[in-house]
């Protein structure tokens, strides 16, 4: 795949993540990267609210140089009664290292729900690359990956037990090993 | 301040045919836009009840209710906008309204939160923030294409092998 190319990848989890989902009252949706046109194309069907963070942009440019930390609660400044329906965390948690993630789990605790679920991809193994790639949903069981030119932090591959282990806000449902090593993980909110 | 520019202008083709049929002239005269230029800088309120295409500088907040707003491509609002169709080819940082309809094209560039019926990005548009959409309120009535039912949500099935990877594990 070529920079500027996008491929559209089938995803057996991504139809459980609105399995028995009333659409009728409204969706809101978390997207923690870049709005991208199919993301937004998919929802304009419903009566929905997008929330669409693009932390990746935020981790990368106000990266405090001295601790190499970002404050999620100053990112994540939503309406107080703001609860999500779905998560869409895409492949970001591999950016952040251990103490990150606690604190990005910590700062998304308050948005979830007990019927919040997510979608996130992890990695096989921490040797598995995570490439430079924005995510949308072009189907209910269809993702669109294209190839990004956005400067990467620091990546931290995160198997699935550091991501289980950590984001103690989700219980991991259901798993999918995809090519490159990556891990498409379900979760729902413990 | 504010130019006035017919979309057709200079099009000796749409001329002719302005001559020739009268209901083509009505609705090519109505089809005015005021235009404020690229170098013109605006600090207030605009509120106006014709179509406008921003090509300067707007800081304030911006009401075409029942008409369509143009950012062009060297548009930059910081402003609250509301308008019928909000188009946006520039850069807005503000929280924008589309009564119908709101795009954002491959140029644009949007910090804010959307609300309108229908929303649409092009590949290579730039946003952060949020989206109210309500397809139920736009002014075509569409049923949704996609139907969310789908096979039943799985009960979580506990501690997963430590290589994270589950029984229905599949390379693909």
């Amino acid at each position: 795949m070529t920079r500027e190319q996008k491929v559209v990848e089938q995803s057996d989890l991504l139809p459980l993540l609105f399995a028995e989902l009333d659409s009728s009252k409204g969706l809101t949706v978390f997207d923690v990267g870049p709005a991208v046109p199919e993301t937004v194309d998919f929802f304009s069907q419903f009566k929905c609210r997008l929330f669409f963070a693009d932390l990746l942009s935020d981790l990368s440019a106000e990266k405090d140089p001295d601790d190499g930390k970002v404050d999620f609660g100053e990112l994540l400044t939503y309406p107080t009664e703001t609860r999500f329906d779905i998560c869409l965390f895409w492949d970001f948690l591999n950016f952040l290292d251990v103490e990150m993630l606690r604190a990005f789990n910590l700062a998304i605790t308050p948005y979830i729900h007990d019927e919040t679920r997510a979608h996130c991809y992890g990695r096989f193994s921490r040797r598995s690359p995570v490439m430079n790639q924005q995510f949308g949903i072009k189907k209910i069981d269809e993702v669109v990956v294209r190839n990004s030119n956005v400067r990467l932090p620091t990546c931290y591959p995160h198997g699935y037990a550091d991501l289980r282990d950590i984001m103690g806000c989700f219980s991991f449902s259901r798993s999918m090993l995809l090519r490159e090593g990556r891990l498409e993980i379900l979760m729902y909110a413990s | 301040m504010f130019d006035k520019r017919k979309d057709n202008e200079g099009d000796s083709s749409a001329l002719s045919v302005q001559r020739e049929d009268p209901r083509a002239a009505i609705e090519s005269a109505t089809k005015t836009s005021a235009v404020i230029g690229t170098k013109i800088q605006i600090e207030g309120n605009i509120i106006g009840d014709e179509n406008l295409i921003i090509e300067g500088k707007v800081d304030g907040t911006v009401e075409v209710r029942s008409k369509d707003l143009t950012i062009g491509p060297s548009g930059q609002v910081t402003a609250n906008v509301t308008a019928r169709i909000v188009k946006i080819d520039g850069t807005v940082k503000g929280d924008i309204t589309g009564l119908e309809k709101v795009t954002i094209s491959k140029t644009g560039k949007v910090q804010g939160n959307i609300v309108a019926p229908r929303v649409t990005l092009e590949d290579g548009a730039k946003f952060k923030g949020s989206i109210d959409m309500d397809p139920g309120e736009a002014t075509t009535h569409e049923t949704p294409r996609t139907s969310l039912k789908s096979p039943s949500k799985p009960k979580p099935v506990g501690d997963q092998p430590s290589d994270g990877v589950s029984a229905n594990t599949a390379t693909k």
